[in-house]
């Protein structure tokens, strides 16, 4: 679970994943992008939610109530 | 006055007493964005044939009944909003031929109410992260800042009135801070999307660039409005945003959020805090309050749920194009690409579980207070930080900004104010009863 990992792990597994994807001489050039990613990753990791009592939905309704789905 | 420093208000006032006439109008904004488009780059596509039949149909309707509030008014159009007639771009060579055959929602109630599309203006490509050749008209060493780089560029060098803009991060509010003009970026779901290339789905916001509170009140109020082509379009029917902003009488409470000056670059902290004390002794009241959460927090959550959506918008035709994208929000779609959904949905879960606390933070106010941008527009190497502008983006917020003055360097600084929810009445009328006390500035070039 990436989400679990420090920022460092999570840069290297992202790194792994897009030589992968896109070969080394690209997955070098992505390094910056993928060091914010982890970064983000990381923090939004370090915050777990309790799903017991959480609304019954996770995506965010911008238009809350209003919406015409 | 000179034609070209007439804002929107007051040009469709002239035009529909017959004061002016919409083809001097046209006439005197194209020769200005000849004479200074050159050093300026903010036009994408001018389409003065056009232009110039719509103006003369104006005027001869001009002070009919049944026309419109923007009877006669030209208007510049972020190169990513379908205009039938005018390619949509979005600033890429992939799309050089692609000529829509309608209007975005917006850009439809726009020409019902009488303005005239004049053309498109730059926005960095895919409205996300790479420079724009556009300059700041202030200092031609300075970025505009962007996405809506040109019609930021072209409303301040008074080229036109007034320009559209959209926002994802901090694509309205930024470039007008760094340009000296009003930018409003309205509740989530007031405008809708129709017709306009998606950047980040829950996250994208269409607004407005112009030269007063005034200007910005009333293109809200024609643009908003129930969508049933787009199913996050508000229903509640807007109210009268022209008449919010005309009443200046009452002084509004103010929340000075704390963490912007610890944020800011020091000069833009210090104006803030001068600023504040300006509306103080002119009868507000301020109180300071604090975000419940970090910046980073924040930026966090809004740029994960930005890359893998932008990731999604983009992946095939990044796979068939790739020579047709900038090199910055390339990187971006490749590396969105590889989140995993569970970080996604994280993400869009703190989202929710913010939103009560930061709207909470305007319960006894009404208005949040802070800076347009974190300081004066940095050099065109980048268009700028987006942190002031992207938690309204991420939690669906209106907000506005307006010039509040000059730094050392002579470039504009500006203040923004973030309203309740769904509260475009409430801030139009603060932000009016603001820019009185702030003046105005005065025409870069």
């Amino acid at each position: 679970m990436l989400l679990d990992r420090s920022k460092e792990e999570i840069a290297r597994e992202l790194a792994e994943q897009a030589t992968k994807a896109y070969g080394p001489k690209r997955a070098a050039a992505l390094s910056r992008e993928i060091e914010k990613a982890a970064g983000w990753l990381a923090l939004v990791g370090s915050q777990p939610i309790d799903p017991r009592g959480e609304e019954p939905d996770y995506m965010f309704a911008p238009a809350e109530g209003e919406v015409s789905r | 006055m000179e034609l070209h420093e007439l804002t929107v208000t007051q040009a469709a006032a002239m035009i529909r007493q017959r004061e002016l006439s919409p083809v001097e109008l046209v006439e005197a904004l194209l020769r200005r964005i000849d004479r200074l488009e050159p050093d300026l780059k903010a036009w994408v596509t001018l389409d003065r044939k056009g232009a110039m039949a719509a103006a003369r149909q104006c005027e001869a309707e001009a002070g009919n009944e049944g026309t419109g509030p923007l009877h006669g008014v030209p208007l510049g159009v972020k190169d990513i909003f379908n205009v039938q007639g005018m390619p949509t771009t979005c600033g890429t060579p992939i799309f050089k031929d692609f000529y829509p055959d309608h209007d975005a929602t917006c850009v439809a109630h726009l020409r019902h109410a009488g303005a005239i599309m004049l053309g498109k203006t730059v926005t960095v490509q895919f409205a996300h992260l790479d420079p724009p050749p556009t300059r700041n008209p202030w200092h031609p060493a300075h970025t505009p800042g962007g996405s809506s780089s040109g019609s930021a560029a072209a409303v301040a060098a008074r080229m036109i009135p007034a320009g559209l803009g959209s926002q994802t991060g901090g694509s309205i509010v930024r470039p007008a801070a760094f340009c000296g003009v009003v930018g409003v970026k309205p509740s989530y779901g007031r405008i809708s999307r129709q017709g306009v290339f998606p950047d980040a789905w829950t996250l994208d916001h269409m607004g407005s660039l112009s030269r007063s509170v005034e200007d910005a009140a009333l293109l809200t109020r024609v643009m908003a409005g129930h969508d049933p082509q787009d199913h996050t379009s508000l229903r509640t029917p807007p109210a009268d945003y022209l008449v919010a902003a005309t009443r200046k009488d009452r002084a509004p409470r103010l929340g000075l959020i704390l963490d912007s000056l610890d944020r800011a670059d020091p000069e833009m902290a210090g104006h803030l805090k001068a600023a504040a004390r300006r509306f103080e002794e002119a009868g507000a009241k301020v109180r300071e309050v604090r975000l419940p959460c970090s910046w980073e927090e924040i930026q966090a959550v809004r740029s994960l749920i930005c890359e893998v959506e932008m990731a999604d918008v983009h992946a095939p035709l990044l796979r068939d194009h790739p020579e047709g994208y900038a090199p910055l929000i390339r990187e971006l779609v490749e590396v969105g690409q590889l989140l995993p959904g569970a970080a996604y949905i994280h993400a869009q879960r703190i989202r929710r579980r913010l939103r009560p606390a930061i709207e909470g933070m305007i319960g006894a106010v009404d208005c949040l207070l802070m800076p347009g941008a974190v300081g004066e527009a940095p050099d065109p190497s980048s268009t700028g930080d987006s942190i002031f502008q992207a938690p309204w983006s991420l939690f669906g917020l209106p907000s506005i900004t307006m010039p509040s003055g000059l730094s050392r360097a002579g470039l504009p600084l500006g203040v923004q104010l973030i309203g309740p929810k769904y509260g475009e009445e409430t801030m139009f009328s603060a932000a009016a009863w603001c820019e009185g006390v702030l003046g105005p500035l005065p025409s870069p070039c």
